[in-house]
């Protein structure tokens, strides 16, 4: 029997779910997006969100319905024994698939832009290795792994998005715009999914939360959607205002573009926006640590204690991830990858069955919920 | 056995430190070639004459003042027909490695076509590790490379015309473009790109107007005057103006306008409302204190920036350009008219515009 794992704060639950989704993704954003809508992005984000956000409920009111054990245990009791790991499975091979794709661009995104002389599987894989030696740990450290972090990486976000205000040329541009024909919008709306994104990790870790504060862990969860929702809407604003539609479907790391504009006269330091280049690294290799714990977590053996077995499997996953990110062949291909096919099919895969998994557990624990 | 799996953990986290850090760019500031400023000749065959400016490595904190101003730059010229042409053949005659990061001024000559300035600023732009905030400038071929040499008022690394563009005071009118700037303008629908215009003699009070072909609109003093007032870019203007054989200098010049652009087929009608204002510097002794006399000033200081402004527009419209971006503007508000008319791309469409211009005078001093 192993020892129970010691539960997080609400507060640590907020910053793990927010560096769970976007953190690690939000560097690709907007570019496919303005492609497809142009100014009615706006709406597409706002659609991909209200989706995250019914997910986050649903997967809240599942684990209530399942009173809260392990997620594992959860899905086997709602399904069967063997059906409830395979969908756990199919959904966690949809995420690694994902973050191999997202952990690739960026190895290109800082080839391009700071080091063109450095092979680009040397920092996929220091990103993964560092990764995996977060999330080997327990629970607790990895929590507050994210909130020491976390909080500095939106501070220096801000610093830096505020900075490039005065490169913001076309307010005019980034205004919303509502005409937008359906279909163009709904496939937006699609490829916006890719940032919202991550291994159930909402019900993975509620049970672990610990039952005091003043906001319920489900009502923190959708603040954490809510919060990353605010980033990328600004995120938008100040792709659409600096450069306009025009020239944003063309790019495809539009924001690094933006920040690398800024420039100040001091002697010592003057692409102050380089900042961001230390942020989004922490901010990968925290968002990958947090979905290798989770994966490993709902595949491999229960939680708590020092566990071996454990820690190899959090390797092996890690290793999958670098592996998958090093057989792309291009960037083309990645997007493609991503934006096309793993994106569209984890959105279509989440959607069908965590309201399913929902509805089974309703059918099968009557009416009365369990308490907590 | 716990101190060996720390080490292990110390070990690893420092190998991640050096891997993440890059260290196959690690390079010397001495072995690197950074470039301060390019100039780029024009020439039909399509083959450019290419100038990179690196600055002197002897110059240091001590021996500034002993170098000559002529000593401070080193150029290697080449040419090439594209950007990674030129860094080619340039890294051929350099010992160290050539390097745009840090580039500060992006010179070319005035008889380059749109396409060829379009296919240069997009070769540029696409590399990652460019300085995309980087001055842009046009001027004529000949006088290229006697405008590059480096001026007695700066120090390298500082460059006089980095200076010239970034220094806030030193413009009347705000003229400096930014490489991303006309990058962004290049592939905007309803913009023709503007670049300053430096003339032979130095001077900067001029801008170059890319059509959607051919060598480019040069502005008169005038017209451009007309269009920094339509875009808001008067900071800070000086004007003369004569009134009944006296003459009066207004100052610190400077406003901004309210535009409305409408569009119903045909061309881009376009209202704008200026409001400048100034300083009343010189006037016939004992004059400048008079309201009547300070509101004919006021007058005729107005009609004077109309009549650039109309100029300007004039000019776009005989030239069949928009420099002033109004059918960006309009695109901007209504995405869905993606589709130009008739086969023209937005910026060569016609402008209907009508002025109004209110100019307010203020009229400081120790005398009236």
């Amino acid at each position: 029997m192993t020892q129970p794992v010691e539960p997080i704060s609400s507060g640590q639950y907020l910053w793990v779910m927010m560096v769970s989704v976007v953190a690690g993704s939000v560097y690709l954003w907007p570019a496919y997006v303005v492609k497809l809508t142009g100014p009615g992005a706006y709406v597409s984000l706002l659609a991909a969100t209200a989706v995250a956000g019914g997910i986050t409920m649903l997967q809240v009111g599942w684990m209530r319905r399942m009173a809260y054990r392990s997620y594992p245990a959860a899905m086997q009791a709602t399904w069967s024994p063997w059906l409830g790991p395979v969908l756990t499975w199919i959904t966690m091979l949809l995420m690694l698939a994902l973050d191999a794709a997202i952990l690739y661009l960026y190895g290109e995104l800082l080839q391009t832009f700071f080091y063109p002389a450095t092979p680009s599987w040397v920092t996929v894989a220091t990103i993964g290795a560092l990764a995996v030696w977060i999330a080997i740990r327990s629970l607790t450290v990895v929590a507050r792994n994210v909130q020491f972090w976390f909080p500095l990486l939106l501070a220096s976000f801000v610093v830096v998005l505020a900075l490039s205000t005065g490169d913001m040329r076309f307010p005019l541009a980034a205004t919303p715009k509502w005409g937008v024909s359906m279909g163009s919008l709904a496939r937006a709306s699609v490829a916006t999914w890719f940032l919202y994104a991550n291994p159930c990790a909402t019900a993975a870790l509620l049970p672990h939360v610990r039952p005091t504060g003043r906001w319920s862990a489900g009502a923190v969860a959708l603040a954490a959607i809510a919060l990353q929702g605010v980033i990328l809407l600004a995120i938008l604003y100040a792709a659409l205002a600096t450069l306009g539609p025009a020239v944003i479907p063309d790019m495809t790391w539009p924001i690094i573009y933006i920040f690398s504009l800024i420039h100040i006269s001091s002697f010592f330091v003057q692409d102050i926006g380089m900042l961001i280049l230390i942020t989004w690294t922490i901010a990968i290799i925290l968002h990958l640590a947090v979905h290798s714990y989770v994966v490993a977590a709902n595949v491999g053996p229960p939680l708590g204690g020092h566990n071996p077995q454990r820690q190899y499997l959090v390797a092996g996953i890690g290793l999958a991830m670098v592996a998958g990110a090093l057989s792309v062949g291009s960037v083309a291909e990645a997007k493609v990858w991503l934006f096309q096919i793993l994106t569209p099919a984890d959105l279509a895969w989440t959607v069908a069955v965590v309201p399913a998994t929902a509805l089974m557990a309703w059918w099968r624990t009557g009416r009365a919920p369990a308490p907590r | 056995m716990r101190w060996r799996a720390r080490l292990a953990a110390v070990a690893g986290l420092l190998l991640s430190l050096v891997l993440l850090a890059g260290c196959w760019d690690q390079m010397g500031i001495s072995d690197r070639a950074a470039a301060l400023m390019v100039s780029v000749a024009w020439h039909p065959s399509g083959r450019l004459s290419w100038t990179f400016f690196f600055p002197n490595p002897t110059v240091t904190v001590n021996s500034q003042s002993q170098i000559k101003s002529t000593r401070q730059l080193y150029t290697v010229s080449v040419a090439a027909d594209s950007w990674a042409g030129a860094e080619r053949a340039a890294q051929r005659l350099l010992d160290r490695h050539l390097y745009l990061g840090q580039l500060k001024v992006l010179l070319w000559s005035s008889d380059m076509p749109a396409e060829a300035v379009a296919t240069l600023v997009d070769a540029y732009n696409r590399q990652g590790i460019t300085s995309k905030v980087a001055y842009v400038a046009a001027a004529p071929a000949r006088a290229l490379p006697h405008l590059l040499q480096a001026s007695p008022q700066e120090v390298v690394p500082r460059l006089k015309w980095e200076h010239v563009f970034s220094c806030g005071p030193c413009e009347a009118i705000r003229l400096s473009q930014p490489l991303w700037h006309v990058w962004v303008d290049v592939h905007t629908p309803g913009m023709s790109p503007v670049v300053p215009y430096i003339a032979a003699s130095g001077a900067l009070s001029q801008i170059a107007v890319y059509g959607r072909r051919g060598p480019p609109v040069i502005f008169t003093p005038q017209q451009t005057l007309g269009w920094a007032v339509l875009t808001d870019r008067v900071t800070r203007e000086v004007l003369s103006l004569t009134r009944g054989g006296a003459r009066y200098t207004v100052t610190g010049v400077r406003g901004h306008g309210a535009t409305r652009v409408a569009w119903t087929g045909g061309p881009i009608q376009v209202d704008v409302h200026v409001a400048m204002s100034g300083v009343l510097a010189q006037a016939p002794y004992g004059t400048a204190g008079r309201p009547r006399e300070v509101r004919a000033i006021e007058t005729a200081t107005a009609r004077l920036l109309l009549a650039d402004c109309q100029a300007a527009v004039r000019r776009a419209n005989a030239e069949h350009v928009d420099p002033f971006g109004y059918a960006r503007t309009l695109l901007f508000e209504h995405p869905q008219w993606a589709r130009a008319p008739r086969g023209s791309d937005w910026s060569d469409v016609a402008l209907r515009a009508g002025f109004a211009v209110s100019f307010n005078l203020t009229t400081p001093g120790v005398t009236s």
